[in-house]
């Protein structure tokens, strides 16, 4: 039996925050470029990321990851603080077709949303991109942390 | 826009510490050191990230039992357990553009994913010397146990 040994690389790792405040447009924090070609068809990327809302209230907030044109997070931050997630998108033996899933729920990983699938093109360069959204101009969303490792199959 | 990483390079990802066999606790309440891992000064970077997952078994009982982990005696997880035997979770510790400063999810959380009420947590390490990674429990009734059945402790450094 032969084995191709798997390699993680760590595309982004950032832990200094990244803040929106002062309008109720959907804003980009924090994005890194999946260059042409580096995402195989074995391939899984793990999005880490950690958020905050300065204000516990029933505002919406919405913390958000698009891999391309896919959202694989929305996550609704309204009447909490902190949020820490992990997203998986795993390529399902093509260079355009994946599939993945965030966390969703209270300090766990179970979750009544549906696992996200999506056909983007890993052949092109693809925007992975931390997006954050309030109901409430005067709130504060903050992605805190975000780490994007890239496990290497193939 | 970020940077993005161009060539691929095995030195980005290190498993630090793993430990597989068991280490428990019982007969005394003293806070009681289960193992511990000494990180060389300079082996995280100033936006380096440590991926903890560790496993922990105890007593199903109504007493209490604290876990805690501290990176050179500042904890980076402190929970308290009782009517419930096992879990898995994962600490996260990032260096936030600094060798001294550190960002992590809340120091309480279960399994470290999720909402929470509570903000992220920053504390102040020193990682430009060597750091000490040392694991405990207390019991509150010594007749009990509580032990962490594995670790394992990443570094993934961050593409400069």
């Amino acid at each position: 039996m032969s084995y191709l040994p798997l390699q993680a690389v760590p595309l982004l790792i950032r832990g200094a925050a990244s803040s929106h405040t002062g309008n109720t447009s959907d804003t980009s924090l924090r994005s890194v470029t999946l260059k042409a070609n580096t995402m195989g068809p074995n391939d899984m990327l793990e999005i880490w990321s950690m958020w905050n809302v300065q204000a516990n209230n029933a505002n919406a907030k919405t913390a958000t990851i698009k891999f391309g044109s896919t959202t694989y997070l929305s996550m609704s931050l309204a009447s909490t603080r902190a949020f820490r997630d992990v997203c998986h998108i795993y390529a399902k033996g093509a260079t355009n077709a994946q599939c993945g899933f965030s966390i969703s729920d209270n300090d766990s990983t179970g979750s009544s949303t549906a696992i996200v699938t999506s056909t983007e093109d890993t052949t092109t360069d693809l925007l992975i991109d931390f997006r954050g959204q309030l109901g409430v101009g005067s709130d504060t969303i903050t992605c805190d942390q975000v780490a994007v490792i890239l496990w290497k199959k193939s | 826009m970020e940077a993005f990483f161009m060539s691929y390079n095995p030195q980005m990802t290190r498993t630090l510490f793993t430990r597989g066999n068991a280490a428990t606790h019982t007969g005394d309440t003293n806070k009681t050191s289960l193992f511990t891992y000494a990180m060389k000064a300079g082996t995280m970077g100033v936006n380096d990230y440590l991926e903890m997952w560790m496993f922990r078994g105890w007593t199903n009982s109504a007493n209490n039992k604290l876990y805690e982990v501290a990176m050179n005696g500042t904890n980076i997880f402190s929970r308290t357990v009782n009517t419930t035997a096992s879990s898995i979770g994962v600490v996260t510790v990032t260096n936030r553009n600094s060798l001294s400063s550190q960002l992590l999810f809340v120091l309480s959380a279960d399994i470290g994913l999720g909402i929470s009420g509570t903000t992220n947590s920053t504390i102040s390490v020193d990682t430009s010397v060597d750091v000490t990674f040392e694991w405990f429990v207390t019991l509150t009734n010594s007749s009990e146990t509580a032990g962490v059945q594995a670790v394992v402790l990443s570094l993934y450094k961050a593409p400069s």
